[in-house]
């Protein structure tokens, strides 16, 4: 074989060699600065929530305006105070907000800190809209959680770790798998001014966490607090749900109504109905568009479905009527005769009432126990 | 027949049954009251309320949010412990550990805490009312915004405490130790401080109305500017003490103790200002026209020691003193680090060109004002505004603490300064956006508070306080009331709102998230909404609906289908304007006054469906024609009455209400 051959594909070999370092280097996944583990920097974070505004739970968004202050020990200020040193010069953790829609921060400076094992304090005041994850499933008794997520933009956790400013010594660090979750004091976090119209916040935790990225496998701190709120449902109770309840439960007033009347029985129930979809579409704006069914909306098909059971008995009712009064002889031919005793027809008919009137006060309370079972647990 | 001894045997096991079961639930009541603290460390919320941890050891434990209403825990070791927000009210906290322990914003009203150990415990912004300190030891522990009303704090040691701006109003503190104390714009009125030592406590400010100073040892305490009105002062060392200014109506000061004192200035009649400070004090709104007609007496001077060095107006000088020179008192030379580090003062006013985009469903507003901030600039001392550069002055960095937007600053400039006691004014015209929350319970007869909360970015309270320009105290916790033309512009508000009330408030705020204190300047706007013909178009309905109902009682002969199906056409009547007045009004999530006319209509028509239903119910299935005649006759002439009487307390309760 002549050696010449070979050269095409040695010649490929060979430039696939040299080049794929210098393609992994030209290619770096995310500008990262990584430090020798003794040079961590150990961030403390520390934050107090000043108001809470806007939660839209069309849009599962939020806003949080809130203060953060980020403690450490900065190795430039050894010996110094802050006056001493360019605040440029100083390092940075360079954060962001990850789950941010939109943020404006206020105001943003160092000053010495105080607490222990740091001697800088970056404070911040940051306004931001940020996205949540909102199940409206069981709406109005719907609990949500407002998360706030930090991070570096620069520094991997070769570099930063993110602590909750705490007493507790020693901290544990969060590990890939294990995020550390604590529970934290709303009383010293969340101002007390803090009121939200259609919920009331039930609790505040603090979450720190390492997140890998899969796309280059790096991985980096971050930091989360979150705070739990619960949907104020007494007000939806009596707006949406008091009155399609009453519209249900009127609904038994219709087999209460002579069944040769059926007439009037097919007008009040029509009259119910329209009723019933025009509360439906009057509450729409209360209610969150979402593109499944909420407990509300499953109220409101409850009320239908029940309405639709009604007019099927209305028919049955019907019919065993007519049958019955068809079968039976005229008055006029009885004459003087001692009265029948009722035919089977006609016994089927009063049951059949009687059925009505029982059933559809124990079909409403089973309906309603169950979908407020399911709302409620 | 069952025998006697039958009976007597079933009795018999009746009774140990229910002997048993009672037993059985005794011991389940005192199991629940007593069981061990399970959740220690961390409790955070949890609820012990009316536990008794009687010499528990809780070392370091977390407690914050938690309910200790009523607990025993007598002797128990809380050192370190974090009771943070926690509700500790009439809790027995007797001879109990609690060094270092955090109880920021903590309720301890009516809590017994005699014995307790509070070196180094933070209880800023804790709520002490009621409670009991007797001889507590509390020079150690941080009391920044707690509120001591009505306290008992007698024989105990508050020695160079910092108290600036405290409420002890009604406590009892006689015997205490209060020697280099800063009490300065305290709230001290109706309190007793009977032979309490008060040796260079500043009280500048400070509210002492009423209270009980018999005997007290002020020796060159700082009094500048002092309400004393009513106190009882008879037998005070006041001696070297400086009392400028200070309001002495209807004080008695017989056989004080003046010598070297600084009483210039001191106001001892009833003026103008006066009478609105009257009005200031809540101890002294208490007061009806006789108890206030006795307090604006002449204060009295009967057999004062004073000397040469005395600063006294001549109109106090009694004609009976000896003017004997006496020697001249002097107390130890307060050292360095007794004199605390002055913060500004920042004297601010405001003025409201325009509040736009006023949204009362989310609670949102846009204000454009102006804020002038007027201090005393060292820097000026020496020289002129011309003379410096501007850059190198000195700036208060206002932050508005209600607002979820950057501010707009349009404008801002330095000038000289000629009010009282400053040299620069800093204006500055800005815009923002700003919210507070809403409460339209009351729609369409609702009325609102605006607010803008003022606060510096950079400066604590220690560097630095905000007191309204013309306010008479630099104290925290003062209130003016003012008036709308000065400072809001009368065109200022939106069609359909008018103001009612314009407020300047100066307040201390806690941070309890790193227990900072912030001065805080408030104002506060109170709107009410103008009547409108165009929200009452839905009751109006709604009244109409009620009245119709009684046009299907009177349909008693007819056919039952025939009247239900009326009323559920008056019902789709009603369901259809409660959709015009959900379309009509704010998108309130709490229920309106219009919600409860809505409710009152849905009463209304199911009572009609009840009342038909019940006719037709005894006419037909139980055949008493004649009963059901009286119903119906009951309800058609009854009708009326009932819906006017209804008619009549939904008014009496709107009217209220607004």
């Amino acid at each position: 074989m002549n050696p010449l051959s070979l050269r095409w594909p040695l010649l490929f070999c060979l430039s696939l060699l040299l080049l794929t370092p210098a393609a992994a280097q030209a290619t770096p996944p995310r500008q990262t600065e990584t430090q020798p583990s003794s040079q961590i920097r150990r961030v403390k974070v520390n934050f107090f929530v000043i108001s809470v505004q806007d939660v839209d739970s069309d849009t599962s968004t939020y806003r949080i305006d809130l203060y953060l202050d980020l403690y450490w020990d900065e190795p430039a200020l050894q010996g110094r105070s802050l006056a001493d040193v360019e605040e440029s010069t100083l390092w940075n953790p360079q954060i962001y907000l990850p789950n941010a829609r939109s943020s404006e921060t206020l105001f943003a400076f160092y000053s010495d800190s105080l607490e222990p094992n740091t001697n800088l304090r970056m404070s911040y005041r940051i306004v931001g809209t940020y996205d949540g994850n909102f199940d409206l499933h069981k709406f109005p008794f719907d609990s949500q959680e407002l998360v706030v997520a930090i991070e570096s933009e620069k520094y991997d956790n070769n570099t930063l770790v993110f602590e909750y400013l705490t007493n507790d010594t020693p901290q544990p660090d969060a590990r890939l798998d294990s995020p550390l979750v604590r529970t934290v004091p709303l009383g010293v976090h969340v101002a007390s001014t803090v009121q939200l119209n259609e919920w009331k916040l039930t609790g505040a935790q603090s979450t720190q966490a390492l997140k890998m990225l899969e796309y280059d496998k790096s991985i980096w701190p971050s930091f989360q607090f979150s705070l739990a709120i619960e949907r104020n449902s007494e007000a939806y109770l009596w707006k949406v749900f008091a009155l399609t309840a009453l519209l249900m439960a009127l609904g038994w007033s219709v087999l209460w109504i002579d069944p040769q009347e059926t007439r009037f029985r097919l007008l009040v129930l029509f009259t119910l109905l329209l009723a019933t979809v025009v509360h439906d579409l009057a509450t729409t704006a209360l209610r969150p568009r979402v593109p499944y069914m909420t407990f509300a909306d499953l109220y409101f098909l409850a009320a239908y479905a029940l309405y639709g059971v009604l007019a099927l008995f209305l028919w049955v009712a019907y019919f065993v009527d007519t049958l019955q009064h068809r079968t039976s002889l005229p008055s006029a031919q009885i004459g003087s005769l001692p009265s029948p005793p009722p035919s089977n027809l006609a016994r089927l008919s009063v049951r059949v009432q009687r059925a009505g009137l029982i059933g559809y006060p124990l079909l409403l309370g089973v309906v309603n126990l169950l979908l407020f079972w399911y709302g409620l647990s | 027949m069952p025998s006697l001894a039958a009976t007597a045997k079933r009795a018999a096991y009746s009774l140990l049954a229910i002997a048993l079961i009672l037993a059985g639930l005794l011991a389940w009541i005192r199991y629940s009251i007593t069981q061990p603290v399970v959740c220690a460390p961390a409790c955070t919320g949890v609820n012990l309320s009316g536990r008794s941890l009687q010499n528990a050891q809780l070392r370091a434990t977390r407690f914050i949010d938690a309910n200790l209403q009523q607990s025993d825990l007598r002797g128990a070791d809380l050192s370190e412990t974090d009771f943070s927000g926690a509700d500790l009210s009439k809790a027995d906290l007797r001879n109990t550990d609690l060094r270092n322990a955090y109880l920021i914003g903590a309720d301890l009203t009516g809590a017994t805490l005699v014995g307790a150990d509070l070196t180094g415990a933070n209880l800023s912004g804790a709520r002490l009312q009621k409670v009991d300190l007797t001889a507590v030891d509390l020079t150690k522990t941080s009391l920044d915004g707690a509120e001591f009303t009505q306290a008992s704090l007698n024989d105990s040691n508050l020695r160079g405490a910092n108290l600036a701006g405290i409420s002890f109003t009604g406590a009892e503190i006689t015997g205490a130790d209060l020697t280099g104390a800063n009490l300065t714009g305290a709230r001290l009125s109706n309190t007793n401080l009977r032979d309490a030592q008060l040796v260079r406590a500043q009280l500048t400010g400070a509210w002492l109305n009423l209270a009980n100073l018999t005997g007290v040892n002020l020796q060159e305490g700082d009094l500048i500017g002092a309400s004393l009105i009513g106190s009882q002062l008879t037998s005070a060392n006041l001696s070297g003490s400086s009392l400028r200014g200070a309001l002495l109506v209807g004080a008695n000061l017989d056989g004080a103790d003046l010598r070297a004192a600084d009483l210039t200035d001191v106001r001892l009649t009833v003026e103008t200002h006066t009478q609105r400070e009257l009005e200031l004090d809540p101890v002294l709104q208490q007061l009806n026209e006789l108890q206030r007609s006795e307090l604006q007496q002449p204060t009295r001077f009967n057999g004062i020691l004073y000397d040469a060095s005395s600063l006294l107006p001549a109109a106090l000088l009694p004609a009976d003193s000896q003017a004997t020179p006496l020697p001249a008192v002097t107390a130890d030379e307060p050292t360095e680090t007794d004199k605390p580090e002055a913060a500004r003062q920042i004297r601010t006013s405001f003025y409201i060109y325009a509040i736009r985009h006023l949204e009362p469903n989310i609670g949102r507003y846009e204000v454009d004002f102006s804020l002038d901030f007027h201090w005393y600039e060292p820097l000026l001392a020496q020289t002129t505004l011309d003379q410096v550069d501007v850059a190198q002055l000195w700036h208060p960095m206002p932050d508005l603490i209600n607002t979820h937007k950057k501010i707009t600053v349009i404008h801002q400039s330095y000038r000289p300064s000629f009010e009282p006691g400053t040299n620069l004014w800093l204006h500055m015209q800005l815009k923002g956006e700003f919210s507070s929350l809403f409460d339209l319970q009351h729609f369409p007869l609702d009325h609102h508070t605006l607010t803008l909360e003022l606060e510096s970015a950079e400066y604590d309270s220690d560097a630095l306080t905000f007191a309204y320009l013309y306010a008479t105290t630099d104290a925290p916790g003062q209130e003016y009331k003012l008036q709308p033309g000065r400072h809001v512009a009368l065109d200022a508000l939106p069609s359909g709102w008018q103001i009612q009330q314009i407020a300047a408030r100066q307040s201390l705020h806690v941070l309890p998230y790193d227990r900072s204190t912030w001065s805080r300047f408030q104002i506060a706007l109170q709107l009410g909404r103008q009547f409108d013909l165009l929200f009452w178009k839905g009751p109006f309905l709604l009244l109409l609906i009620g009245f119709l109902l009684w046009g299907v009682l009177w349909q008693g002969r007819d056919s039952l289908g025939l009247q239900l199906w009326m009323l559920a056409l008056l019902l789709l009547t009603t369901v259809a304007t409660h959709a015009l007045i959900l379309r009509t009004v704010p998108h309130a999530i709490s229920p309106t006054l219009l919600d409860l006319y809505l409710l009152f209509c849905y009463a209304l028509l199911t009572f009609g469906t009840a009342a038909i239903l019940g006719v037709w119910g005894l006419r037909e299935p139980l055949q008493k024609p004649t009963l059901a005649r009286y119903l119906r006759r009951i309800l058609v002439v009854g009708y009326p009455a009932l819906l006017a009487a209804l008619v009549g307390a939904l008014y009496w309760y709107t009217t209220t209400r607004s």
